[in-house]
C-alpha cells in the first residue's frame, strides 16, 4: 500500500453533531419524539381548559341574554320596577332586593367583572398557546439543525467512502497479482481486510446519517403541524379577546354613567346598552370558544393519528434498518466462517477466519 | 327630572376617561399615593394601605410595561372603574396562573435571545403576578359586618357596617354604618348573626350601594325607613376629587356648582399651569344621633341640599328631627407644596377653614 493510500485510511472523518449508532439514533429519535408527545398533551389539556371556559361563558351569555331580553322596550310595559324586580331575580343573592335604579349599578357590576375574568382567562390561555408555539419553533430550529448535521455527514461518509473504495479495489488488484498461497498475496489479503472494516464502519455511518435525515425530518413535519396548529389557534383568540375588551370598555363606561343617572328612562337606555355591550364581547369569546372547540376536537384527533402512524411507520423503517444491519453482519459471519471451514479442509489453522472478522 | 346627561358623561351614555401613558401615567399615580398618604386619614376613609397598594399595581414598576397607560375619570382625576376592576381581575387570575406558569429560570432561559417574545413577556408577567398576590387590593363594593356587642337581656345585636365603594362618579369612599337590631326581629335580617362573625345581608349592601352618590345623611334615612333596626350613624370618608394639570376639567363641570364637581373645578384651577403637582380633597360626611348640632365645614355645598326646593327642604328637616340626628360635613386637602396658601384662599373665600397638608 503507497503512503498516499494509508494516508486515507488513517485520516480521520471529521463528523459534524453527536456522534452516531443505531442506539444513539434511536435514543436521539425517541428524545424528540417524547417531546412532541409533550407538547400533544399539553395541547390535550388546553383543550380541557377550552371545554371549562366555554361551559362558563355559555352560562354568561345566557343570563345576559335573558337580561338584555327583559330589559328590552317590549317587556317592560308592566312598569319599570316591577320589570326589573324579574330582572334582577335572575341574579342570585340578590332576589329580595328593594328595587331602585340605583341598584342596577351594583348588578352590572358583578355581571362586568364576572365578564372581565372570562376575557382576562381567554387572554391568558392566548398567552399559553404562544409559549407552546415557541418552544416548538424552537424544537424545529433544533430539528433542523440537526437535520442538516446528519446531511452533511452523510456526503462527508460518501465521499469518503469512495476514496477508500478506490484504495479497496487497488488492494484487490495487487491480491489478483500475487501467487497463490504466498506470503506477498497473505499481506496484501490482510490490507483488503483491513480497508474492508474502513468501509463497514463507513458504510454503517452512511446509513445510519441517511436514515437520521429521513426520520429527523419526518419528526419535524410533525411539529411543524403542532406548531401550525397552535399558531392558527393562539391568532383567533387573540382577535376574539380584542373584540371582546372592546366591548367590554364600553360597558364599564357606561356602568359608570349609569351609576350618576337618577332619572329612570336614561337609566334603562343606559341598562340595555350596557347589558348588550357586555352580551356582544361574551358572545365574541364564546363564539371563538366554540370554534376552537370544533378545532381542537378535529385537528388534534387526526394530529395524534397521524403521529401514531408516524410512528408505526418509523419502527418499520428501524426495523428493517436493523435487521438489513444484521444480515450484512451475518453475511460477513457467514464469509469468514465459511473461510475458516476452507482453510481446515485444506489441512490449515482456522486464523483466517479473525482476519475476515 | 334631573339632567338626563350627568357631568362628565358622553351624550353615547359613556365615562369620557383621559388616558395617560408611561412615565407620565406613573408619575400621576405616584403623586395620587402622596397626596392620599399626606392626608393622614382615620378610620372612617377607605383603606389607604389597600387603595395605595392597589394604584401601586397600575404602575409599570410592578405591571412591568405590560400595560401602556392607565384610563383616569376627569371627574374625580381617579383611575376609572375600568382600572381598578382589571387589577382586582389580574390578581384573581394570577393565584390561577402562577402555578402553570414555568419557572423563572426556565423563563429567562428561554427569553435569553429575544427578549420581546412571548417568554419575554411571560417573563414579565410572573414577576407581576408575583408581586400582585402579594399585594393587598382595595375593595370595590364589598360590605362586612363587625359584632360590637349583644345584650341577652334586650336581644339586641350591635354591629358597625363598613362598606368601600369605588363610586359612580369615579370618587373612592368608605361607609360606616353603626346600627342594632333585634333578634326577635330576625325574621327578615339585614345582618347575619353567626358567633362572633357577622355578615351583611345583599339587602343592606344593596341599600347603601342605591344611595352612596346622595351622601351619608340620605342614606341614614333610608335604612332608618327600613324597620327592624336602629341606625345610630352613617358616616361617609370620601377620597378624592384631585386636580393635577395633565388631566384636564370636563366641559360641563363648573367651578361655581357643588358638591365633588364643584371642588373639581376649584381644585383645577388652583394646579393648572403648574407642572407636577396634585391637590386633592378628603371629605368626612356624618348623620349621626350623637351629634349635639348640625355643623358644615364643607366649602362645598351639599348637591342633595342644593337640589332640594324649600318645600322638600322643609319637609326634610322635619324628618331629620323625627330621626333624631345631626349632620357634621367637614373637608380637608392635601396639596403639593407651595398650594396650601391657594387652596386655604379657596376656603376661605367659601367661609370655611379646613385643615391644608402641603408636602
Amino acid at each position: 500500500m503507497t503512503q498516499e493510500q494509508e494516508k486515507v485510511l488513517e485520516r480521520p472523518v471529521e463528523y459534524t453533531g453527536e456522534g452516531i449508532s443505531v442506539r444513539a439514533l434511536e435514543e436521539s429519535i425517541s428524545d424528540a419524539r417524547r417531546q412532541q408527545d409533550v407538547k400533544v398533551g399539553e395541547l390535550r389539556q388546553l383543550r380541557e381548559r377550552n371545554v371549562e371556559i366555554q361551559k362558563a361563558m355559555a352560562e354568561e351569555v345566557r343570563k345576559l341574554r335573558k337580561l338584555s331580553d327583559y330589559v328590552s322596550a317590549g317587556r317592560l310595559k308592566g312598569g319599570f320596577v316591577a320589570n326589573l324586580k324579574e330582572i334582577l331575580s335572575y341574579i342570585p343573592g340578590i332576589r329580595r332586593l328593594s328595587i331602585t335604579q340605583r341598584s342596577i349599578e351594583e348588578l352590572l357590576r358583578q355581571q362586568y367583572e364576572i365578564s372581565a375574568r372570562r376575557v382576562k382567562e381567554a387572554a391568558e390561555f392566548a398567552d399559553r398557546l404562544t409559549a407552546a408555539e415557541s418552544q416548538l419553533r424552537d424544537e424545529i430550529d433544533r430539528l433542523n439543525e440537526r437535520i442538516i448535521d446528519s446531511a452533511k455527514n452523510e456526503e462527508r461518509a460518501a465521499n469518503y467512502l469512495l476514496e477508500v473504495n478506490a484504495v479497496f479495489q487497488e488492494a484487490q488488484a495487487r491480491v489478483a497479482a500475487q501467487e497463490t498461497g504466498s506470503v506477498a498475496v497473505r499481506e496484501a489479503q490482510a490490507e483488503v481486510d483491513r480497508i474492508k472494516r474502513v468501509l463497514a464502519d463507513h458504510s454503517m455511518r452512511l446509513q445510519l446519517y441517511a436514515t437520521a435525515e429521513d426520520r429527523l425530518s419526518r419528526l419535524k413535519e410533525g411539529s411543524v403541524r403542532i406548531a401550525e396548529t397552535i399558531a392558527n389557534l393562539q391568532t383567533d383568540i387573540r382577535q376574539y379577546v380584542v373584540a371582546a375588551g372592546e366591548k367590554l370598555d364600553l360597558a364599564a363606561g357606561q356602568i359608570q354613567a349609569i351609576g350618576t343617572a337618577a332619572d329612570a328612562s336614561v337609566v334603562v337606555l343606559e341598562l340595555k346598552r350596557s347589558l348588550d355591550a357586555m352580551t356582544a364581547s361574551m358572545n365574541e369569546t364564546t363564539r371563538f370558544v366554540s370554534e376552537t372547540q370544533i378545532y381542537f376536537r378535529k385537528t388534534i384527533d387526526d394530529l395524534v393519528g397521524e403521529l401514531e402512524i408516524y410512528d408505526d411507520q418509523t419502527r418499520k423503517v428501524l426495523e428493517t434498518n436493523l435487521a438489513a444491519s444484521r444480515e450484512i453482519e451475518d453475511r460477513r459471519i457467514a464469509e469468514a466462517v465459511q473461510t475458516a471451514l476452507q482453510r481446515k479442509a485444506e489441512g490449515g489453522g482456522p486464523e483466517g477466519a479473525g482476519a475476515a472478522g | 327630572m334631573t339632567d338626563p346627561v350627568p357631568a362628565g358623561v358622553t351624550r353615547q351614555g359613556k365615562v369620557a376617561a383621559q388616558r395617560l401613558e408611561g412615565s407620565t401615567a406613573d408619575a400621576w399615580i405616584r403623586r395620587v399615593c402622596a397626596a392620599v398618604t399626606a392626608a393622614r386619614l382615620n378610620a372612617y376613609y377607605p383603606d389607604v394601605q389597600r387603595m395605595r397598594s392597589h394604584m401601586e399595581a397600575m404602575t409599570s414598576d410592578v405591571h412591568r410595561g405590560l400595560y401602556a397607560g392607565v384610563d383616569v375619570d376627569p371627574r374625580s382625576c381617579l383611575p376609572t372603574y375600568r382600572e381598578w376592576v382589571r387589577v382586582r381581575t389580574d390578581g384573581e387570575v394570577a393565584l390561577k396562573e402562577l402555578p402553570r406558569l414555568p419557572s423563572e429560570w426556565e423563563l429567562a432561559e428561554k427569553a435569553k435571545h429575544n427578549p420581546e417574545a412571548i417568554h419575554g413577556r411571560l417573563m414579565l408577567k410572573r414577576a407581576y403576578y408575583q408581586d400582585l398576590v402579594k399585594r393587598p387590593l382595595a375593595p370595590l363594593g364589598e360590605a362586612e359586618a363587625r359584632l360590637r356587642k349583644v345584650d341577652p337581656s334586650s336581644r339586641t345585636a350591635w354591629f358597625l357596617v363598613v362598606m368601600d365603594k369605588l363610586e359612580a362618579n369615579g370618587l373612592y369612599s368608605r361607609y360606616s354604618v353603626a346600627l342594632s337590631q333585634q333578634s326577635s326581629l330576625w325574621r327578615r335580617p339585614l345582618v347575619q348573626l353567626d358567633s362572633e362573625q357577622a355578615e351583611a345581608t345583599s339587602e343592606l349592601r344593596a341599600v347603601v350601594f342605591r344611595m352612596a352618590t346622595f351622601g351619608a345623611e340620605a342614606t341614614f334615612a333610608q335604612l332608618a325607613s327600613l324597620g327592624d333596626l336602629s341606625v345610630e350613624s352613617v358616616v361617609r370618608g370620601t377620597i378624592g376629587p384631585f386636580a393635577a394639570p395633565e388631566i384636564s376639567l370636563p366641559g360641563d363641570i363648573k367651578a361655581s356648582g357643588g358638591g365633588p364637581d364643584g371642588c373639581r373645578a376649584a381644585l383645577h384651577g388652583v394646579v393648572a399651569d403648574r407642572p407636577d403637582v396634585i391637590a386633592g380633597a378628603f371629605t368626612l360626611d356624618m348623620a349621626a344621633c350623637d351629634l349635639s348640632a348640625d355643623r358644615d365645614n364643607d366649602p362645598f355645598e351639599d348637591p342633595l341640599a342644593a337640589a332640594l326646593s324649600p318645600a322638600a327642604r322643609t319637609e326634610w328637616e322635619r324628618g331629620r328631627e323625627g330621626l333624631g340626628y345631626h349632620v357634621f360635613r367637614d373637608r380637608k386637602f392635601a396639596v403639593s407644596r407651595g398650594l396650601e396658601d391657594a387652596v386655604g384662599a379657596l376656603c376661605a373665600a367659601r367661609g370655611t377653614r379646613n385643615v391644608i397638608n402641603g408636602f
